[in-house]
């Protein structure tokens, strides 16, 4: 995306001056998304950090350790953000390839279908699962009743499964876009190529398509990592009591130990991860790509 | 809070409406102010406002104004900010009503403190007691015919075989103590908690538990068959056994807990706020809420006289073994943060 893109040819030829101006012009319009974001975004960050530092005191970072339920909820939320990356990252390849590669009807299904879900709101989806997957619900009806393969319901409501798989469905969208804006970006005569050169079918997609196609699959697998990490409502609904996630540790400080810097100590702790995780990945992809506003680095 | 929460339910939108609604127009400002009240929402929310706020709006010209759901941290946080808008908050006796210095004190010129005396549930400095209710033993009648009698059969998978719903919030209150009776502790020997024995004692059974979040949970495991016990809150049991699912409970061991109403410091119509509490909790008045949800006076002066007063608690108080369990305030306080953190973990190990 170069500057000059946005300029009329006139502004092109003047001094570098002008050329200044008119990218101002175009700053001014943005002007008040910024101003949005930095007052619905920046300051609350700006506040909570404060907070975790003055109520009452920094001592609310060596706090967060003493609570056992917070050293458990870790353990859980990076093992949980890493199978859901994993199972996005699994059934969103083959999904973007076949996008990617398929023609236009068969491609415009398959995206109608993925917007349609990514579309519907986060607390629908959350609550069908929790019908779903109930003892009483359809999913163990239709094993025990109609298929007749198990005699008692299969145990999923409360469960991690059932925290993956809410978890899943409500993510993979992230990563299949990611994985196929970047397979759309591979030339398919560069496979035809090296088919041509001799190489079977997997050994094209193997030594061809899959280093090509990396970049998008970090760039999704982070994002949906990232995601994870933060989730709150999901895990919340579909999860027994078992499973404590680091969303709840956080809501009973604030809202059962009626120590709001402890938990926002928690809260920045958990900003400054995902900073790390994404600082780390954008050496490799270029950050433009994991958030999906440029081709980033490394293509 | 967490308790007082559940019990009320989230569905509070259409509380909120109706207040609007009634503060809008009805009879409201003829120039005696008016009052703002928090509380937990839903049904229960529902009943007070009929029972008392509405009434009191009439017979005073105040208008009151309702608001939910409470919750301690924000109390804490408008008293903090010194922008209070609640003059009166709803909550447990957990909350710290002694020498909270967040709450106003309690004007007892204005409420009739000494009517407390000899209740179940005694007056604090800052916080008046007005209504009873229970988390009782609910049990599904399809699956026992022959019902459990005391908490001792909750813990006895053997006898009643199947899966019990268990509140897995608050610290375990009250379970904890159900399960050190039935081992054998004395009841007069029950705090300081031993929490480590009590848990201990209900390790065995524990594979057997359904741990929920959500007091409509216990009801929906219960009646469904998918829990076969469960300790749910008796005012939901009542409901869901009159809509004719097959869910009931026995009174024994009931968990007997009380809902406070106290003041934030520096709210803005303390007088009438103080006015609304004496209106409340006033023994011509305390019992009405029977009217409309099976919840009992804390006023012992007060009678529960209405439709749902055979369904409330106060109605139910067994003797020796069977009595409630009245979970020990002074020792909850003290120890709430770190039983929670326990029975977290226990739970999830």
């Amino acid at each position: 995306m170069s500057a000059t893109t946005g300029l009329p040819p006139a502004a092109r030829r003047r001094s570098p001056l002008a050329r200044l101006a008119w990218s101002d012009y175009w700053s001014a319009v943005g002007l008040p998304g910024l101003i949005f974001v930095i007052l619905a975004f920046g300051v609350p960050v700006l506040v909570i950090v404060v907070k975790s530092l003055t109520d009452p005191s920094p001592a609310n970072y060596s706090a967060i350790f003493d609570s056992g339920i917070y050293r458990q909820s870790v353990g859980n939320t990076v093992q949980m953000a890493l199978v859901v990356t994993g199972l996005c990252l699994l059934l969103g390849y083959p999904y973007a390839y076949v996008m990617a590669r398929s023609g236009r009807i068969l491609r415009t299904t398959l995206m109608v279908a993925l917007m349609l879900a990514f579309w519907t709101s986060l607390l629908v989806r959350t609550y069908s699962w929790q019908i779903l997957l109930n003892d009483t619900g359809v999913v163990n009806q239709a094993l025990m009743e109609w298929l007749g393969v198990v005699d008692e319901p299969i145990h999923m409501i409360r469960t991690k499964f059932a925290v993956y798989v809410g978890m899943v469905h409500i993510l993979l969208p992230y990563s299949v876009l990611a994985l196929y804006a970047q397979l759309r970006a591979i030339d398919p005569d560069l496979e035809r190529a090296a088919r041509g050169m001799g190489a079977r079918p997997w050994q094209a997609f193997w030594r061809v398509t899959w280093p090509l196609s990396l970049p998008g699959a970090v760039a999704g697998s982070v994002l949906v990592f990232v995601l994870a990490l933060g989730f709150y409502i999901t895990p919340q609904m579909l999860g027994g009591a078992q499973n404590i996630y680091i969303g709840q540790a956080i809501v009973l400080q604030v809202e059962e130990f009626l120590k709001p810097g402890v938990g926002a100590a928690m809260a920045v702790l958990l900003f400054a991860v995902v900073l790390v995780v994404l600082g780390i990945a954008a050496r490799f992809v270029g950050l433009g790509r994991i958030l999906g506003i440029g081709e980033g680095r490394g293509k | 809070m967490k308790i007082a929460r559940l019990v009320w339910g989230v569905p509070a939108l259409v509380v909120t409406l109706t207040a609007t609604a009634c503060g809008g127009g009805g009879a409201a400002s003829d120039g005696k102010g008016s009052v703002t009240y928090a509380g937990y929402g839903g049904s229960g929310q529902q009943a007070i406002s009929q029972a008392w706020l509405e009434p009191f709006a009439a017979a005073n010209g105040v208008k009151v104004v309702q608001d939910d759901p409470v919750t301690y941290a924000k109390v804490h946080q408008m008293v903090d900010a010194k922008k209070v808008t609640w003059d009166i908050a709803q909550g447990g006796v957990d909350f710290g009503l002694d020498d909270n210095p967040r709450l106003e004190d309690i004007d007892c010129a204005v409420v009739a403190c000494d009517e407390f005396a000899g209740g179940p549930f005694e007056l604090k400095k800052q916080g008046v007691p007005f209504f009873v209710f229970s988390i009782v033993l609910a049990y599904n009648t399809e699956k026992f015919p022959t019902p459990p009698t005391s908490f001792a059969d909750y813990f006895d998978t053997k006898k009643f075989p199947g899966k019990r719903a268990i509140d897995g919030g608050n610290g375990m209150q009250g379970i904890l103590e159900a399960a050190l009776l039935a081992g054998g502790t004395p009841r007069d020997q029950l705090y300081p908690l031993d929490v480590e024995k009590a848990l201990k004692l209900i390790e065995p059974v524990k594979q057997d538990f359904i741990v929920f979040k959500d007091a409509s949970e216990c009801i929906n495991l219960v009646s469904s068959g998918e829990a076969v016990m469960g300790n749910c809150y008796n005012g939901r049991v009542e409901i869901a056994k009159n809509e004719g699912r097959p869910i009931d409970n026995i009174w024994s061991q009931q968990i007997y807990y009380c809902d406070y109403l106290f003041v934030p410091k520096g709210a803005p119509n303390k007088d009438n706020a103080m006015k609304l509490i004496a209106y409340i909790a006033a023994n011509a008045n305390n019992g009405r809420l029977t009217d409309y949800i099976p919840y009992g006076p804390a006023n012992p002066k007060a009678a529960a006289t209405g439709k749902y007063a055979a369904g409330a608690p106060t109605g139910h108080v067994l003797d020796g073994a069977d009595a409630p369990i009245v979970p020990d305030p002074g020792w909850w306080t003290a120890n709430r943060e770190q039983t929670i953190e326990r029975t977290s973990l226990w739970l999830s190990s």
